[in-house]
């Protein structure tokens, strides 16, 4: 576990240094990102300030909404989003030589990018979550400013599981994109802007369950909004961390298992 | 006991045969329609500890797969594989500890930062003790002249620059054995003979055993002690260069020039090969016949300008494997006709 821990941290100061290289990318880059998720912001404000409330979410209930998901995303995809690309890391012969190195496989492919386009994600989205609490007058105890940098950190696993989830499929097939890209749009399309309880049954379920990227934003926002009483579910607002667990040991186990596969049978 | 032993090894590809027309994205899904390819047939060698094989063969043969069995990227079908005492895919993480692996298609360093940080970081990854690792680093200093080009990035290494850095990359934590798959392909006639000089040097001082897959005979020719020809995935010669020689190489090649017009020269024992203008290349095997004899014969009705005897090169002698298997010798037979000088 030290090892794995000292071998990733090694990892992504080389991934960091690559990043680097290309400084004038790395600065664009952010700022891109800023403005692209500012501009998706203020599409949803204009939207938004047409509506008094949505499901009795106020506006600013909902930029909250958005912008825990969003900060969760950003994490995300800061150490992870290169999950997305296992497909490339196979067919380009990266894995392989991965399995030619005596570390863990799975520690490997983690450490080897990061990517700077979530830190505007991050600094978007804290902005936003402080404007936020103030335009709600909410006032935390202290614990729970504690409480929102382990759900920041679950969302982010909860993602960025998923994803590992789905794209282990790559192992078999060396395509998963049209899975994952589907999968995702549960989370960039449903949950990110709206709450779940306005939708039936069904898409709550999926939303829930299956793909349950609700456990980003959804159901810890309850907590944060005083809201868990006026849903049946309120009790789930906690198990944020443990979906977050399940999925990581679900997604580890699905990996293991590709690997299996691959190695046997080389596709 | 070999260090590695190949037993009976096999690999066979299972691919989908895509399905067309409507939906077939769709419908490739769940497709059943498989083929079963077998890149590796039946494999058995073994490579005793010091030694330099050379593994060779057409693409497509199996090179690269017995190559990622043998690494621990892939299990194979059937058969077994012991190296140093480990079965790679069942202790690859062992087993990793055990080899150096150089493909030389891809660069296994970080692309974009300089050459030392990809060291540093297989330093972690591998658990190399920090005299060990200053030491490696000195001697591929002086060996490769890695410190002319160790703070740049990779990206911008030329081509032998980067086989440099990726061979000491590889043997950084002291492997026992080293695998390279095409080390020189692509590199210039120069870079190629240091990288030569570099892998035979390690194989020299340090012991290790190396096996290497190349295109490139000459690779074979001034590296290996020994070969083994793969094609259709299974082992078509496995011995010494000299050996190879003196079974197969046998056939000489007499090239004549002669003052008059092109001729048919039609000689018991010989082939043509080749007629160009007023040279014609005659094979002809030298147990059985002589350079003189034929000498002799084509003296008796033509003059002879200008005439030399070519040994084969080992290229041709391995195309002709590649082209005929081992039926090579079928050939040598086909062509002892009874020699008639009359």
């Amino acid at each position: 576990m030290r090892d794995n821990l000292t071998i990733y941290l090694t990892m992504i100061r080389a991934a960091v240094l690559t990043r680097m290289e290309y400084r004038a990318d790395f600065i664009m880059g952010i700022i891109g990102v800023f403005i692209l998720n500012a501009g998706t912001l203020a599409t949803s404000w204009v939207l938004l300030s047409r509506f008094h409330d949505l499901h009795g979410w106020t506006f600013w209930e909902i930029v909250f909404l958005y912008n825990l998901w969003l900060l969760g995303h950003g994490i995300r995809a800061v150490f992870f989003r290169h999950i997305n690309l296992l497909e490339q890391f196979i067919v380009e012969g990266t894995f392989d030589q991965i399995l030619t190195r005596p570390a863990n496989a799975l520690v490997q492919f983690l450490g080897r990018e990061v990517h700077y386009l979530g830190i505007g994600d991050v600094l978007l989205s804290i902005t936003m979550l402080t404007l936020a609490y103030q335009n709600l007058d909410l006032h935390w105890p202290v614990w729970m400013f504690g409480w929102m940098v382990v759900i920041a950190l679950s969302s982010a696993i909860v993602e960025a599981a998923i994803t590992l989830l789905l794209v282990s499929t790559s192992f078999l097939t060396t395509r998963s994109r049209a899975l994952v890209n589907s999968a995702s749009l549960f989370s960039w399309g449903v949950v990110q802007q709206y709450p779940v309880d306005m939708f039936g049954k069904l898409l709550r379920n999926i939303v829930t369950i299956f793909l349950p990227f609700a456990f980003m934003n959804y159901y810890p926002a309850l907590l944060f909004l005083g809201k868990q009483d006026q849903v049946s579910w309120g009790i789930l607002t906690w198990y944020a961390p443990v979906v977050a667990l399940i999925l990581l040991g679900l997604s580890i186990a699905m990996w293991n298992f590709g690997i299996k596969r691959y190695q046997s049978t080389g596709s | 006991m070999a260090l590695i032993e190949v037993q009976n090894l096999r690999k066979e590809f299972k691919r989908v045969i895509p399905k067309t027309g409507f939906l077939s994205g769709v419908r490739n899904l769940w497709n059943s329609n498989y083929h079963t390819h077998v890149a590796v047939d039946d494999i058995s060698f073994q490579v005793e500890e010091g030694e330099l094989l050379g593994y060779i063969g057409p693409n497509g043969a199996g090179k690269s797969t017995s190559i990622k069995m043998l690494t621990g990227i892939l299990v194979p079908t059937a058969g077994s594989v012991k190296i140093a005492g480990l079965t790679p895919w069942k202790n690859r993480r062992e087993h990793t500890q055990n080899i150096g692996v150089v493909f030389g298609q891809k660069t296994q360093l970080w692309w974009d930062i300089p050459v030392i940080e990809s060291f540093r970081v297989l330093k972690t990854i591998y658990k190399i003790p920090d005299d060990q690792y200053l030491r490696n680093l000195n001697q591929f200093r002086d060996l490769l002249e890695i410190d002319q080009f160790e703070n740049t990035p990779v990206r911008q290494l030329s081509l032998g620059q980067r086989m440099r850095a990726d061979l000491a990359a590889s043997l950084l934590h002291d492997p026992k054995i080293l695998f390279l798959d095409e080390p020189t392909i692509g590199v210039d006639v120069l870079a190629k003979e240091r990288l030569r000089t570099f892998i035979k040097e390690i194989n020299r001082t340090r012991g290790v055993t190396v096996l290497l897959t190349t295109h490139d005979m000459q690779d074979i020719e001034k590296l290996c002690n020994r070969m083994a020809i793969i094609d259709d995935g299974n082992i078509l010669y496995d011995g010494s260069i000299d050996d190879l020689k003196s079974k197969f190489g046998n056939e000489r090649t007499l090239v004549i020039e002669l003052d008059d017009a092109p001729y048919r020269l039609n000689l018991p024992g010989t082939r043509v090969l080749r007629e160009e203008g007023p040279r014609v290349w005659l094979a002809f095997n030298r147990d059985q016949l002589s350079a003189s004899d034929i000498m002799m014969r084509v003296a008796e009705h033509h003059t002879i300008r200008d005439l030399t005897v070519e040994e084969p090169e080992i290229e041709s002698i391995v195309r002709e494997i590649y082209e005929g298997g081992m039926s090579g010798q079928k050939k040598e037979e086909e062509h002892v006709p009874v020699l008639d000088l009359q």
